[in-house]
């Protein structure tokens, strides 16, 4: 696999983690926290559930930026291999052999 | 801690869970960098499939209480408690007592007939739970937390004399829930409905409380399944009878009224069922007398009610009157609003006696009959609405007026009184109206109406009490001109027809205009207040 074609899939990847990351940050697991208020429910058990759900929560939106961190490294990733495939084309058609 | 739920949120809650859980099983990816991520919603939806739906289906699936048995005894009201400390014996009964229960209440909502429980065994288990509940507040703690599940709770709190805490809070829940839990059955729901309702009309107190719980207005508003005339009755006990029996409580009877209108505009804006519709029509001779001073004639002026330790604020006169437009679309409720207006009236100039020609009381009349004028959406409406509040006048209603004047009227009570005289007043409205064409009507009558009200009222006042002539500037009205003036207000009374009756009125004016000046000043005087003379307009037929 060329440069070009790694890049390109790895922006497909960065694609996929970012929509990836915005499902989860979309989801309806998001708003039950507003459901489950003293109003719906109170006592020993619906506070485990909501602390639960509060770790589970603030799991979820640092798994989210984790997604969108390794989004961002693959594009990084995937600048870098674009410059080195045109340094690679360049070189390969310019008539002393070097650019520039 | 406290525990408690709102049966209907948590319905809600599994709902949204059950969605979260469905969409967090269809969140995937194939990509080794997401590994981590998907453990996290893994673990989430794992959370919510071990912990929340089991609580959730425990609470909605009505055996919540062994749910709650983590958590132990509930408190979930207020006031002392008493003692934690019980018997072992007792304990172990009490205990064994609230499992019969559960068991019942799972066979209520059996749809084989076979497999319910008999009238003997459910009267029994009331009978044994009433008892202890007055007694052990573990026993009254469970029974509230059933009562916010299951309606079956409302069925059998009307079987026996349990603590009006829990009677009250089986009622508003049996109200307040949408689908009976466990597949209880429409018929069923009502059932017990009806029988909590039916059972609360001999505790006025209780009935005022259950208004008073969120969602209940709504119920009675709004579920079409319910006999009019039971919801009429537990509202006139409930607005009326408790405030009639304890004063104090009539900041509470506003605030119902509060809730209504902001009702009005929202829930019931399609219209409400007709016996709240009369029973908060039937109730209001009660509240006339603080409502009506607090009306003022701008749509988004606050109609503020003055109470003796605080003032609330009922809605804007635009809101307010929408509330009145809305009673006033049920026929029964357009006489027993117009009794209000006209017992009013003749409260008012009878209770200002030689004062009537001083202050601005009767510019509180004015402005509610304005109201009253400006809800009502149809001539035949008007129609009933005037001929009550005349009708009412003839009467000498007045005592009728507020709550605390009226209280020990009778042996048998003011509820009574408002009752008997709201029947009257209904039979005769109907009876003469049945021969009035609609057409023959002005029309703008109800103010019209009140202005007459108020007229003969005034005039009967100096009639009646000798002893107010002379400090009303009538000390010269010879005893013809007043014997005559007797006369006339009997013709008045005696007359049925209010076409025939409003032109006696008006016969009666301008001979006192033309023949007894002294007496024309004074009904100047009494009318020289805000407005009054506006209630003119339009005032009668032609001919």
């Amino acid at each position: 696999m060329n440069a070009t074609a790694r890049a390109d899939q790895l922006r497909r990847r960065a694609a996929e983690l970012r929509t990836l990351a915005t499902t989860i940050e979309a989801g309806p697991v998001m708003r039950l926290e507003q459901l489950a208020g003293d109003d719906t429910w109170r006592g020993l058990r619906p506070t485990l559930c909501r602390t639960l759900l509060a770790t589970n929560v603030h799991q979820l939106h640092q798994a989210a930026e984790d997604l969108r961190w390794q989004a961002w490294l693959f594009e990084q990733r995937a600048d870098e291999l674009e410059v080195i495939a045109r340094q690679q084309l360049q070189t390969v058609h310019h008539p002393f052999g070097r650019v520039g | 801690m406290e525990s408690a739920y709102d049966l209907e949120r948590v319905r809600r809650l599994a709902r949204a869970t059950s969605v979260a859980i469905d969409q967090l099983w269809s969140t995937a990816s194939d990509d080794p960098a997401a590994r981590d991520a998907l453990d996290a919603v893994r673990l989430t939806r794992r959370n919510l499939e071990d912990h929340w739906m089991p609580l959730l289906g425990q609470i909605i699936a009505s055996r919540a209480l062994l749910a709650w048995d983590a958590t132990g005894p509930v408190p979930a009201r207020s006031g002392p408690r008493r003692s934690g400390r019980t018997d072992p014996q007792r304990r172990a009964q009490d205990t064994q007592l609230l499992d019969d229960l559960l068991l019942v209440l799972y066979d209520l909502t059996s749809h084989d007939p076979a497999d319910r429980p008999t009238d003997a065994e459910l009267h029994q288990l009331a009978g044994e739970l009433a008892q202890r509940a007055h007694h052990s507040d573990t026993v009254a703690d469970r029974l509230l937390e059933l009562a916010a599940i299951t309606p079956s709770m409302a069925l059998l709190t009307s079987l026996a004399d349990f603590p009006d805490l829990v009677t009250v809070a089986a009622l508003a829940g049996a109200l307040t829930t949408d689908e009976p839990v466990g597949a209880l059955g429409t018929r069923h729901h009502l059932e017990a409905v009806t029988a909590a309702m039916t059972g609360l009309l001999d505790t006025p107190q209780a009935a005022l409380d259950v208004l008073l719980m969120p969602g209940t207005l709504a119920a009675l508003g709004t579920w079409e399944l319910l006999d009019d005339d039971l919801v009429q009755e537990f509202v006139v006990t409930a607005l009326h009878d408790a405030v009639a029996a304890d004063p104090r409580r009539r900041r509470d009877g506003h605030r119902v009224l509060a809730e209504l209108t902001r009702l009005t505009g929202a829930t019931l804006d399609g219209g409400m069922q007709a016996g709240l519709a009369r029973g908060v029509a039937a109730s209001m001779t009660g509240y006339v007398d603080t409502l009506a001073p607090a009306v003022r004639r701008e749509g988004g002026r606050e109609v503020l009610v003055v109470l003796d330790d605080e003032e609330l604020v009922l809605g804007t006169y635009e809101q307010v009157t929408e509330l009145f437009g809305a009673m006033l679309r049920d026929p029964v409720a357009q006489v027993s609003i117009g009794l209000a207006a006209g017992a009013y009236a003749t409260a008012v100039v009878d209770a200002r006696g030689v004062e009537i020609v001083r202050g601005s009381h009767l510019a509180r009349v004015t402005r509610f009959a304005d109201l009253l004028g400006d809800a009502t959406r149809s001539e035949q409406a008007e129609l009933v609405v005037a001929a009550a509040a005349a009708e009412a006048a003839r009467r000498r209603l007045g005592t009728l007026v507020g709550f605390g004047v009226s209280v020990g009227l009778t042996a048998a009570g003011v509820g009574s009184l408002l009752r008997s005289a709201t029947g009257r007043v209904v039979s005769a409205v109907t009876d003469r109206l049945a021969d009035v064409e609609p057409g023959r009507m002005p029309g703008r009558p109800i103010p019209a109406a009140i202005y007459d009200v108020i007229t003969t009222s005034a005039i009967a006042l100096v009639v009646r009490d000798p002893a107010l002539r002379r400090p009303l500037g009538l000390g010269d009205v010879t005893s013809t001109q007043w014997r005559g003036l007797a006369d006339r207000m009997t013709g008045i009374d005696r007359t049925d027809d209010p076409v025939e009756r409003a032109r006696q009125v008006l016969r009666l004016e301008r001979h006192i205009e033309d023949e007894i000046p002294d007496l024309d000043h004074y009904l100047r005087e009494v009318r020289d207040v805000e407005n009054l003379d506006e209630l003119t307009e339009d005032r009668r037929p032609e001919g």
